[in-house]
């Protein structure tokens, strides 16, 4: 068991969060397990109000409180829980050896400050070292991130947004921590930026050797850069794999779904196929398998038991009743 | 190591680094009543601390001379002199620093109480930030005269009681302007990825809270001396600010009253320097808010 852990980076076990709202409770994660492999690239994949953002908050133990509220799970990063981290533990780990990139650099930097004294703020934080020092170690960072050194005194407003980004991803990278989150990294972006960014992002990982957790919706950005790639629906995992899993051997109805969804721009002028449905309404309580009500699929058990992952082969997972049958295969029939 | 840099940057590379600062100095200059404002209050601040250099306060300032009373604006006295044939000009340029001393010194009291108080509320929420508003509330809703006056006849009437009266009601302002500034920064995504960055709340309350929420806070300080200048003259007026022989400008405009029929000057011209202070004063308010505004940004 504690040979097992340690190839892990983070393990997530059975994490749920919710929020307590006036309006009533919001259910944004409901039994998540996640694990990420060192030195490997994970992608969450899921749309809007799936709980992905909550999910990163969490492994950094910062899900406002209140509203927030985690009511059970694990979370071990590298070994350490870091739900029974104190305040001085967490505020080490933070920045250190997990960072965080944020999803709108144009929010993401204090207007007030010059990006350097925002990069060197962190190394001076983590590292016993000089305002020079820090300050030298914040211009290799930028140089690093592909932005002239001589910047170092400018002001957030005096970049563009795809520069800003840079500069939040050197923020996040200048501990060189072991473990970094990309929430929505490049969603903010256009498409122009957003290949620029996705090849810096992609390049420093290859260099470092920090294992990452991507979040995103972006399916393209996922199979750019990700080794593994878990697709979460309505707060929990439904199909986890390798990126080859995933990809050509879908299992799940949701990631078939979702990949439908994706507007073909050789079929230009044919309709857009989206998922009939909604997401289920995150205030109330899902008993059973949280796709069912838009499961072509779906049989009286979906609607009372939640599927639990099952181990379809070495690497690939699905949440998904329907797999009892071993015959059973997806007929291409979830969009409208 | 991969060359990542991409040539579109240079482009961008000779904007020159300027800080919000200097870029709102900038923006203010360009606003001419903000430059008279600040010409006058300039001129003001010198004469007033000259004043104390040149004329004796014994001598000059307080001593009567009923040889010279009551004359109207002449060469000799520039403002005329009042009932007791004391110079006007005189006092009315060491009337200044009580005007601005009462003034600024009770706004910064004011300001230091009402920034900790307002930012406490505004950044955590919830019961702190009840109790805090609530009170708050019941000191705003009693007048500011009204406070002042319970606090100057409780304590007994001097200038630093008086500046002490005023500063419970500049401070009850910035109260509410920290707390509403303090939450809009609150939410934003650099506070939490300062979180994320491992920084404790002090110092992200100190560093990237209060910095960002200070423009509507120095507005309203270069607002609230005017008002306070205001309140401070009128107490004196009343008679329960600066006692006499002082030459507070309130006070002297309260002393000029009993004449007003044969020698309006001696109450219009301490009248003119209160109005022209806190004109100015809020002149450059208003110039420092438009400077401040974002959405005018070029």
């Amino acid at each position: 068991m504690a040979d097992e852990k340690m190839d892990y980076m983070l393990e997530v076990k059975d994490l749920k969060v919710q929020y307590n709202t006036d309006a009533g409770i919001v259910y944004a994660v409901n039994g998540l397990d996640l694990c990420i492999t060192s030195k490997k690239t994970l992608g969450l994949v899921g749309e809007t109000g799936a709980g992905k953002t909550t999910t990163a908050l969490s492994i950094l133990n910062l899900v406002p409180n209140p509203p927030g509220k985690i009511t059970s799970g694990e979370i071990f990063l590298a070994g350490k829980s870091v739900l029974g981290m104190n305040i001085n533990e967490l505020e080490k780990m933070r920045g250190n050896e997990v960072a965080m990139i944020f999803q709108d650099p144009m929010t993401a930097l204090n207007p007030v400050m010059t990006v350097g004294d925002q990069i060197a703020e962190s190394i001076m934080l983590h590292n016993k070292v000089s305002e020079t020092e820090s300050m030298s170690r914040a211009k290799e960072m930028l140089r690093l991130v592909g932005i002239d050194e001589g910047r170092i005194h400018d002001y957030p407003h005096q970049f563009s947004g795809g520069m800003r980004q840079r500069v939040v991803i050197a923020i996040a990278l200048a501990c060189h921590p072991k473990f970094l989150i990309a929430d929505e990294p490049t969603t903010a972006l256009d498409v122009t930026i957003q290949a620029q960014v996705l090849e810096l992002i992609k390049q420093l990982i290859a260099k470092s050797d920090m294992s990452v957790l991507l979040i995103t919706h972006d399916l393209g950005v996922v199979a750019e850069i990700c080794d593994e790639v878990a697709v979460m629906y309505s707060g929990r995992i439904v199909e986890k794999g390798t990126a080859d899993d995933v990809f050509n051997h879908i299992l799940h109805v949701y990631t078939e779904g979702l990949f439908n969804s994706l507007p073909n721009l050789r079929k230009r002028g044919e309709e857009l196929r989206p998922i009939k449905g909604m997401m289920p309404n995150p205030m109330e309580k899902i008993v059973g398998c949280s796709f069912a009500p838009r499961c072509p699929y779906a049989t009286k058990r979906c609607l009372s038991e939640i599927p639990a992952l099952r181990k379809m082969s070495d690497t690939h997972f699905v949440a998904c009743h329907a797999y009892d049958d071993k015959t059973f295969t997806l007929k291409g029939n979830i969009n409208g | 190591m991969v060359d990542i840099s991409i040539n579109s940057i240079s482009g961008e590379q000779e904007l020159k680094s300027r800080s919000l600062g200097q870029e709102t100095l900038r923006r203010l200059l360009k606003n001419k009543g903000a430059i008279i404002g600040m010409l006058f209050l300039l001129i003001l601040i010198i004469a007033a601390v000259l004043s104390g250099f040149i004329y004796d306060y014994d001598t000059d300032v307080i001593s009567q001379n009923i040889g010279e009373r009551l004359q109207w604006p002449s060469r000799a006295h520039i403002f005329g002199t009042d009932e007791l044939g004391r110079d006007i000009f005189i006092r009315i340029l060491y009337g200044a620093r009580y005007s601005l001393t009462i003034g600024s010194g009770s706004v910064l009291i004011g300001l230091i109480v009402g920034v900790i108080f307002g930012s406490i509320a505004g950044f955590y929420g919830g019961m702190v930030d009840q109790v805090i508003m609530r009170t708050n509330d019941i000191l705003y809703a009693v007048p500011n005269i009204m406070i002042a006056v319970v606090i100057v006849s409780l304590l007994g009437t001097s200038t630093f009681n008086l500046l002490l009266a005023l500063c419970v009601s500049a401070s009850s302002s910035f109260v509410r302007i920290a707390r509403a500034s303090v939450m809009t920064i609150r939410g934003q995504e650099y506070i939490e990825s300062a979180y994320a960055m491992g920084l404790p709340t002090w110092k992200i309350i100190l560093k990237h809270v209060i910095p960002n929420s200070l423009s509507p806070i120095i507005v309203q300080v270069t607002l609230l001396i005017g008002t306070t200048i205001i309140s401070a003259s009128s107490l004196s007026f009343l008679g329960i600010g600066v006692p006499s022989p002082a030459p507070e400008w309130g006070a002297m405009l309260s002393a000029g009253r009993s004449q007003i029929r044969n020698a309006s000057y001696i109450c219009v011209i301490p009248g003119l320097a209160i109005m022209f202070t806190v004109l100015a004063l809020n002149l450059l308010g208003d110039g420092l808010r438009d400077a401040l505004d974002p959405k005018l940004k070029k």
